[in-house]
């Protein structure tokens, strides 16, 4: 519903075939709701500009918490203007406003006068008392039953005892009252967790040029850095956020493996992503913000590495690690599982002394197949191994051999309760090659029993 | 045009170059395996410790790479004794309990999974420009000449040892690359051989200790030679070596598949080494 529509007298809730008979050139356009909130979502990323607390308000509201943010505008009235100034040039219809409390922007902005409202601070009650009860943000159905009752304004409720109201409507209404008020708290849940640092950085002329983000970049860090050293803490978590001329956000993420203040080192973690980044346009405005907070540990000493005190790993992990995955850099651990595949584990580089214990004489391959490959074997007498067996379509003669190696499954785990009894034996074929191979189960006749290879000794 | 060549100027830019220096190469580390005979072979060649070293399966371990795996561990132990070691590698077949057997420290490695060659490299050249290394490893099938140029002009620089554990997915494409030049200052050969024992036995005979050959076969400034390698997995401080005759290594010089059988007679009559 445009405003040209608005004033030719149609109401949303108005039948098509009504507003059709009423104004025949009416243009109709189906409801789409999930392009609708996919919309809504960009235009969050997008105001994340404005305030890194955004949040999504019903099918058609956005929520900013711009509390210390609009001094970056000069004054709110400046922030507002140029909200209003993008959202123009987006071709959006909006009402706006700003206010001390959630509940009082959210009905200044919805039923205020005018389409951008600035309620003063301290002055919610003022600015409510001409608007109707829904400004409240409440239930339809108590809405129209306080119209009934010729309760029109949001002044008039206040001019009612408190306990008679609450009594009679609900906890509900003394709620939301309370709330646009300001004698309620309230608070947003964001979209996006909220950073613990940020810095942003607001551009004269749109920039374009990769020497020009580079550049961007470079002192973004540099700012975040220095603002954070004397806190002797820095962030896990990296966003840089870009705002594009057209109200579109490209965001880039990095990690590390512990917390970083060295501004070359993380400016090398994003330049291989900068490739990612589609100025097209150019961009506005970038944003730089960190999230899960760490000390610093200065003095990173290597016990495990031989004792001398060697370099860092943690900056060639960040790179592997931000190229490749982060699960792509690891390091083994032994659980205490007889079940092969299970007694390795993987665990992040930087983990702390990993436990390494397993039974020495335990003879374990050096290559173990992640997933044991069914082959085709002859062992003609029970319990022994096979005299030869065929694995990815070559046949294997079996020389020499020892076993079995009994490993029963652990069935007290989930999922375990069917698991079969496996029989290792290392056998060693013609050419001198020695496999890991088991039969699934104890030796039966029929049917046949089923071998697995699972590993090569070399 | 002819150029004037002033020999002793020549000399002196020689020897302006560091790494030509005789105390810079007594200064630097050399390559080790751990196996007596086999490092008094290298203690005669040019074989820096910082530098590419090429480690390929043979003999139906070209795809698994299984004995290379182990030769690797066994060198890394003796090469790398402290520090960091980088093992880069697209496969998840790598088991830890084994390489333990073979005496690797396992809370020195770090393990990098990549998903495809070329990330092979990159990760690899990350790894030895970082200067947090001991050694560098990688899993890699195909390689360019250039790609290894790289990789050796890094482990240089960073005088840490870099190798190429080589695997392919079938035996064709092995035949087909394993000859190809690339930048290394070894290239090992490493093939499982049959334990030499009596075959006409009516039941399954035990494994005994495993038997690999173990070929050197391009080297700077020093001959191909042939060691047969022997390691005991129940006893597993004891890794012995003893070289194949002279005649039979030159004979297998080429790049044609090395011969399946060692004549037992030989191997008998060469001397067994201990390594402790």
């Amino acid at each position: 519903m445009n405003p040209a529509a608005r004033a030719l007298g149609l109401k949303p809730g108005v039948a098509v075939a009504d507003a059709r008979a009423w104004v025949p050139h009416v243009a109709v356009v189906p409801l789409d709701p999930e392009a609708d909130a996919a919309d809504l979502k960009r235009l969050a990323d997008w105001a994340t500009r404005f305030s890194p607390l955004v949040a999504i308000d019903g099918a058609d509201g956005l929520m900013l918490d711009i509390a210390g943010c609009a001094h970056l505008w000069g004054s709110e009235a400046r922030m507002l203007a140029d909200l209003d100034r993008h959202m123009r040039s987006f071709g959006l219809h909006h009402r706006s406003a700003v206010a001390d409390t959630i509940g009082a922007a959210w009905g200044a902005a919805r039923f205020g006068a005018g389409p951008n409202q600035i309620v003063p601070h301290g002055e919610q009650r003022a600015a409510l008392s001409e608007l109707p009860p829904a400004s409240l943000r409440l239930p339809e159905e108590l809405c129209a039953q306080l119209q009934r009752l010729g309760l029109k304004h949001v002044a008039d409720l206040c001019a009612l005892p408190r306990a008679a109201l609450a009594r009679r409507f609900g906890a509900v209404l003394m709620d939301r009252l309370d709330q646009a008020l300001g004698r309620l708290d309230e608070t947003l849940s964001p979209l996006l967790p909220p950073p613990q640092c940020y810095v942003r950085m607001d551009f004269a002329e749109p920039i374009v040029q990769r020497a020009d983000i580079d550049r961007a970049l470079d002192l973004l860090l540099k700012r975040l850095t220095e603002a954070l050293r004397p806190h002797e803490s820095g962030p896990r978590k990296l966003d840089l956020s870009c705002y594009r001329l057209d109200g579109e956000t490209q965001r880039l993420s990095i990690g590390t493996a512990r917390a970083s203040l060295d501004a070359g080192h993380l400016f090398r973690l994003f330049e291989e992503k900068l490739d990612q980044l589609r100025p097209e346009d150019g961009f506005e405005a970038m944003r730089l913000s960190g999230r899960e907070m760490e000390r610093l540990n200065a003095h990173q000493r290597d016990f495990e590495a031989g004792g001398a005190v060697r370099h860092d790993l943690a900056p060639l992990i960040d790179r592997l690690s931000n190229r490749l995955g982060e699960q792509a850099v690891h390091r083994f651990e032994t659980r205490e599982s007889h079940i092969p595949e299970r007694a390795v584990r993987r665990l992040p580089p930087l983990a702390e002394s990993p436990r390494l214990h397993w039974p020495k004489a335990a003879q374990r391959p050096v290559r173990l197949l992640p997933h044991p490959e069914p082959i085709d074997a002859i062992a003609p007498i029970p319990d022994d191994p096979p005299v030869q067996f065929r694995w990815r379509h070559v046949l294997h003669k079996v020389r020499a051999a020892e076993g079995p190696e009994r490993i029963a499954p652990e069935w007290w785990l989930p999922g375990e309760q069917d698991a079969e009894i496996r029989d290792y034996y290392r056998v060693e074929d013609a050419d001198g090659r020695r496999f890991w191979l088991y039969r699934a189960g104890l030796y039966q006749a029929t049917p046949a029993p089923r071998w697995f290879m699972h590993g090569m000794f070399g | 045009m002819t150029a004037r060549i002033d020999l002793a100027q020549l000399k002196q830019r020689i020897a302006c170059i560091p790494a030509l220096r005789p105390e810079a190469r007594a200064a630097e580390g050399r390559l080790s395996t751990g196996l007596p005979p086999v490092d008094a072979y290298l203690g005669t060649a040019v074989a820096p410790l910082g530098a590419v070293h090429e480690i390929a399966g043979h003999g139906g371990d070209e795809e698994q790479g299984a004995a290379g795996a182990a030769f690797l561990a066994l060198t890394l132990k003796a090469s790398a004794p402290t520090g960091w070691i980088a093992w880069v590698t697209q496969e998840s077949d790598l088991y830890a309990p084994g390489l333990a057997a073979f005496g690797l420290d396992l809370r020195r490695l770090i393990l990098v999974s990549t998903r495809r060659d070329a990330e092979v490299c990159w990760a690899l050249e990350e790894a030895l420009r970082s200067r947090c290394l001991a050694a560098a490893v990688a899993e890699v099938g195909a390689l360019s000449l250039n790609a290894t140029r790289r990789l050796q002009l890094a482990a240089e620089q960073a005088g840490i040892p870099c190798f190429l554990l080589r695997r392919w997915r079938t035996q064709q494409l092995a035949q087909q690359q394993r000859a190809q030049p690339i930048a290394a200052v070894t290239r090992w050969r490493i093939s499982p051989q049959p334990h030499p024992r009596v075959s006409d036995q009516a039941t399954v005979p035990e494994l005994g200790p495993a038997h690999w050959r173990l070929d050197l076969w391009r080297c700077r400034n020093a001959a191909a030679a042939s060691w047969i390698m022997e390691f005991d997995h129940a006893d597993q401080q004891r890794v012995t070596a003893f070289p194949v005759p002279v005649a039979a290594a030159l004979a297998d010089r080429s790049i044609s598949p090395a011969p399946a059988a060692q004549p037992e007679a030989e191997q008998a009559t060469a001397t067994l080494l201990r390594f402790g």
